[in-house]
């Protein structure tokens, strides 16, 4: 066991290393991508703390309290890295805001809850080199079921702008407890129609009367529940979890790309 | 010589054409009598929305047509409900404007812009619910806690008066009340640290005439319900409609959740009278009776919904009650000459409270850190006003069930006109460990589905405290009622349909897909013999009459 332990920490070492050396290199090319950040659930929840005190009252509830800012969704007049997002807060600018001082511990549970897409239950995450990450996206086999840049199967929800459409967190949830991160209008579903026909698919939207959906053929398909005999949403969704399938560093970096897909 | 005769005669009949009739005070009081208008907020002072119109009826409603449109130019919610008055429509829209309409054609006479400053404040959207209207003048509450006077004539502000200081978080959403020849109205700003009160001014100068502070002061009655200093910050807003008993003198208002919101710990004692609703003495704003819904409230469970007064047997005794769907889940039946508790049933699953006792308070179980409270924050109900029919008796409102939500409960700094609310709600989940999700689904497609909650139209038996029947929607509604003297019922939901059912059954009639949410009621009013029905949706108000 413990021959075991070393040879994996020794693995583990090395990894540590080439991941230096990479992301260093990467460093060299883009200094963005290569920026690793944990950011913590206290952070988070501190920086949220910080925010309805100090920013709220600009900002708004949900940070578009300003013109062409959302911070909710990183939408910013020139910030681009987390240093940018600190030294917007402690200096200020021209057009009305002032500068806040506040201690460093305070500014990263601000920049942590920005980064979190003002994620209020404040799950904590880690987003890693998403050069990389784009690399884990193939050879972890999402590329089989979600489409991204025209490629892939449309039964699965697309990825092209899920950075912009869901939180870090939530992002994260999904890959590691798919059950739990699941948006509730992905869950697959089988209909039987009044006149015998099985349905399968994935919904993009339902009311009292009707329900549309792509089916397991990729067609559109809105139906009335009047001409529905059976109709189940199934609470496991398609997608396995990469909890175990992944490493830390694999998942920060998987993360770090998905966050990066913002839409075209 | 017949020439002044003549002239006396042209007065005379232009002092008695009913178009050209002003809205005097007894006309508001006999408003509910007077079927083809809609002169107040709930179409009477009892806000039973109950019109005695009768043109449209359960065998002919499937002919229903739309007559006109009018488009709002403003985006966000259009909460705003219309008032009829000889045929002109007066609505307001985002922020502070105020439309003066051909309630026949939808064509607009004039309308009247007030930009409140930016630097209001309000926890939920820039709402107005509308105006009030005495003689020809018309009253407009504001988002930076004005009331403005407006010539209803020419849409240009007679006066303007400051209420409430908007640096420190007040704000008005709500539509004014006229009681006599008095303006009431209530300020908003529970999420504020606000004191909330409900103040009367003089309809022709704009002048203070007096002052209800909700949350009591030093000496006040109710002051020993708080501790220390709360009170200073302990909420308390009214921000939806009042209803007003003549016979009685008496006027009724549903007050906002204490502050701050979530941390109840922070301000032990009932915090009177948040949560309540307060019977006042129009004249003087003296307090003549209060029943306390939700004491030491941690859910922001306003007790704000709209008082319905109704007349009817109970135990076989004539008697004057108040019926109350309210945010906390339960409905009560109350006596409206005393505030005599009459009856509380939970009309959805309620965990917060294990019932009521023998008057009204509840039995409080609170909830483990983290763990779901049912109803969830948007509460059982909310601001959207019910309908009581005195043809079936049953009372008619939207609930949300299924929904539940988890909160964040923590000390708040007060900080003038900032965020005074103790935590936050951790989002919806309808069960232990379920997704945590956030609650906006304004739009027109439902992300979150069913799972976290679904809405219904209910009809609630007064007398039982059960349902006679239940009408479910798939997503949550935020719409407001009518019932009508055929027994229809209009209403409809987040979906954007809008319904007619039966009032006595609950069976759908007749449905429209107007294409965005309905966030108030329906109203009803006859021009030349036509029946017409209105309803906001989304960012049309749109406008229905049977086909010629």
């Amino acid at each position: 066991m413990s021959n075991e332990i070393q040879a994996a920490g020794k693995g583990l070492t090395r990894q540590i290393i080439w991941r230096m050396i990479l992301t260093f290199c990467a460093a060299l090319a883009s200094p963005a991508a290569a920026q690793d950040h944990q950011y913590s659930a206290e952070q988070i929840q501190a920086g949220y703390r910080i925010y309805v005190g100090q920013c709220q009252l600009c900002h708004g509830f949900n940070g578009d309290g300003i013109a062409r800012v959302s911070l909710s969704r990183q939408q910013f007049p020139r910030a681009v890295t987390d240093d940018d997002i600190r030294k917007a807060i402690t200096t200020g600018n021209p057009a009305g805001m002032p500068p806040f001082a506040l201690k460093a511990e305070e500014l990263d549970g601000l920049v942590a809850f920005i980064r979190s897409g003002m994620d209020q239950t404040g799950t904590g995450f880690r987003l890693g080199d998403a050069v990389h990450g784009k690399t884990i996206y193939q050879s972890a086999g999402c590329a089989a079921c979600h489409r991204l840049d025209g490629k892939g199967p449309r039964t699965a929800p697309g990825l092209d702008d899920i950075g912009f459409m869901r939180r870090p967190g939530q992002i994260l949830t999904s890959l590691t407890e798919p059950t739990k991160g699941t948006m509730p209008i992905n869950r697959p579903v089988t209909i039987v129609t009044t006149d015998g026909r099985t349905i399968a698919g994935r919904r993009f939207n339902e009311d009292t009367f009707s329900v549309q959906l792509i089916d397991s053929q990729e067609n559109i398909r809105s139906i009335q529940k009047s001409d529905i005999r059976r109709y189940d949403v199934s609470m496991t969704p398609q997608m396995p979890s990469y909890k175990e399938r992944l490493n830390e560093a694999d998942l920060a970096d998987l993360l770090a790309y998905l966050v990066s897909l913002r839409g075209k | 010589m017949l020439r002044p005769i003549s002239l006396l005669l042209t007065i005379f009949a232009l002092a008695f054409t009913p178009a050209l009739a002003q809205v005097t005070s007894q006309r508001l009081e006999r408003a509910a009598s007077e079927a083809r208008n809609w002169m107040t907020y709930g179409g009477g002072y009892d806000n039973q929305r109950y019109s005695g119109l009768g043109q449209i009826t359960r065998d002919n409603v499937k002919k229903l047509n739309q007559v006109w449109v009018v488009q709002n130019q403003v985006p966000g919610a259009w909460e705003s409900n219309p008032l009829v008055v000889d045929g002109i429509m007066y609505v307001t829209q985002r922020p502070n404007d105020v439309m003066a309409l051909d309630a026949k054609t939808g064509r607009l006479f004039w309308i009247y812009h007030w930009a409140p400053d930016p630097g209001a404040r309000v926890c939920c959207g820039s709402n107005n619910r509308g105006v009030a209207i005495l003689g020809n003048t018309l009253f407009m509450g504001t988002l930076d806690a004005h009331l403005i006077a407006i010539d209803a004539k020419t849409g240009k502000a007679l006066w303007n008066t400051v209420v409430g200081d908007l640096k420190s978080g007040y704000s008005i959403t709500m539509a004014p009340l006229i009681v006599k020849d008095q303006v009431l109205v209530g300020v908003g700003g529970g999420e504020y640290g606000i004191r909330g009160f409900v103040a009367a001014f003089n309809p022709q100068t704009g002048k203070e005439t007096w002052r209800f502070n909700v949350v009591p002061g030093p000496g006040e009655p109710g002051f020993e319900s708080w501790n220390g200093d709360d009170w200073k910050t302990g909420g308390g807003s009214v921000w939806t409609m009042g209803s007003y008993d003549p016979a009685l003198n008496l006027v009724y208002f549903g007050t906002g959740n204490p502050g701050p919101d979530w941390n109840p710990a922070q301000r032990p004692g009932d915090n009177l009278y948040t949560d309540s609703v307060v019977a006042l003495d129009p004249d003087t704003g003296k307090l003549k009776w209060h029943f306390q819904f939700t004491p030491n409230d941690g859910n922001d469970y306003d007790s704000t919904q709209v008082p319905v007064l109704a007349d009817m047997d109970w135990n076989d005794k004539p008697r004057k009650l108040m019926l109350f769907a309210n945010r906390n889940g339960f409905f009560y039946v109350l006596d409206r000459v005393t505030g005599q508790f009459l009856q509380g049933t939970p009309f959805v699953k309620v965990n917060w409270a294990s019932g009521l006792d023998k008057n009204g308070r509840p039995i409080p179980t609170p909830q483990p850190a983290g763990m779901p409270v049912w109803p969830g924050n948007q509460g059982g109900t909310n601001w959207y006003p019910p309908a009581y029919s005195p043809r079936t008796g049953l009372f008619y409102f939207s609930a949300w069930e299924n929904y539940a939500t988890t909160y964040r409960r923590e000390q708040a700094v007060y900080q003038s006109g900032r965020l005074f609310s103790g935590g936050a709600p951790g989002g919806i989940s309808p069960a232990p460990g379920a997704p945590t999700l956030g609650i906006g689904r304004r739009g027109p497609i439902d992300y979150w589905t069913s799972e976290v909650g679904n809405g219904a139209t209910v009809a609630m038996d007064p007398h039982t405290g059960k349902r006679a029947w239940s009408f479910s929607q798939y997503d949550v509604t935020d719409a407001g009622m009518l019932t009508t003297a055929t027994d229809l019922l209009f209403t409809g939901g987040r979906e954007g349909y809008f319904y007619a059912l039966d009032a006595r059954s609950g069976q759908l009639l007749w449905k429209t897909n107007l294409g965005g949410s309905i966030v108030n009621a329906p109203i009803t009013y006859e021009i030349d013999g036509k029946q017409y029905v209105s309803v906001i949706a989304g960012n049309i108000l749109s406008t229905f009459a049977l086909q010629d």
